[in-house]
């Protein structure tokens, strides 16, 4: 059974996380406090915090192998993050490359191999006709947040007002 | 009613945009501290953990 790898609390005010892998592959994970979002629901929008995974780019030559300890690491960084269960999380996979759709599977997969029970996430594709692109959003809750019901509303409302549009 | 479905169009789509914009901005200034000596000697400090514990 893989271990997770050493990981360093960096702080800051974005709650950033730091590892290396065997590849010395250098990550930075941060969850940046993101109360503009769903301005309406005054109950719950200061626990919004926004992921952004940092791989460094001056290492993006590096060839990609398949890494068990990874998905584990981010998985140990998340249960370390939501110690506060009030705590909710969003994010959509990076579009610059065109591969979000895998990005998403792959983040979906991690999610079923490492979630038992205690998050719940939730997906929306939205299209951007204009921009020619589809963007995988995502948030993930802890199951015993105590607003888990409206929080789960306001998101699908997302979805809704598209669908109401076509 | 036309106005209502823009509106919410608007909602749902300016989410998602501001979602990507803001992620795009929190990576450049990641991958800028990413250089930092500080950050560095973190790094260096975490493939010594690294070694030791294989």
């Amino acid at each position: 059974m893989p271990q997770a790898y050493n990981f360093e609390y960096i702080g800051t005010d974005n709650n950033e996380y730091t590892f290396v892998t065997t590849n010395e592959l250098i990550y930075n994970i941060a969850f940046v406090k993101a109360d503009f979002y769903f301005p309406e629901h005054l109950s719950f929008k200061q626990n919004i915090f926004e992921l952004i995974i940092q791989l460094d780019e001056s290492q993006k030559n590096i060839r990609a192998v398949r890494d068990p300890k990874l998905p584990l690491t981010i998985a140990t960084i998340f249960l370390d993050f939501f110690k506060y269960n009030e705590r909710l999380v969003v994010f959509s996979c990076d579009t610059t490359d065109r591969r979000q759709a895998v990005r998403n599977r792959k983040f979906d997969d991690w999610f079923k191999q490492f979630n038992n029970d205690t998050f719940i996430k939730l997906n929306e594709v939205i299209d951007d006709i204009e921009n020619e692109t589809q963007y995988f959003m995502s948030m993930i809750l802890v199951n015993t947040n105590p607003l888990k019901d409206e929080i789960i509303v306001a998101f699908k409302e997302l979805k809704e007002a598209i669908l109401d549009a076509k | 009613m036309e106005t209502l479905i823009k509106k919410h169009q608007t909602k749902g789509l300016l989410f998602a945009r501001t979602l990507e914009a803001n992620k795009q901005m929190h990576k450049k200034r990641m991958q800028e501290q990413m250089q930092s000596p500080e950050f560095l000697r973190v790094i260096e400090s975490l493939k010594s953990k690294n070694a030791a514990s294989l």
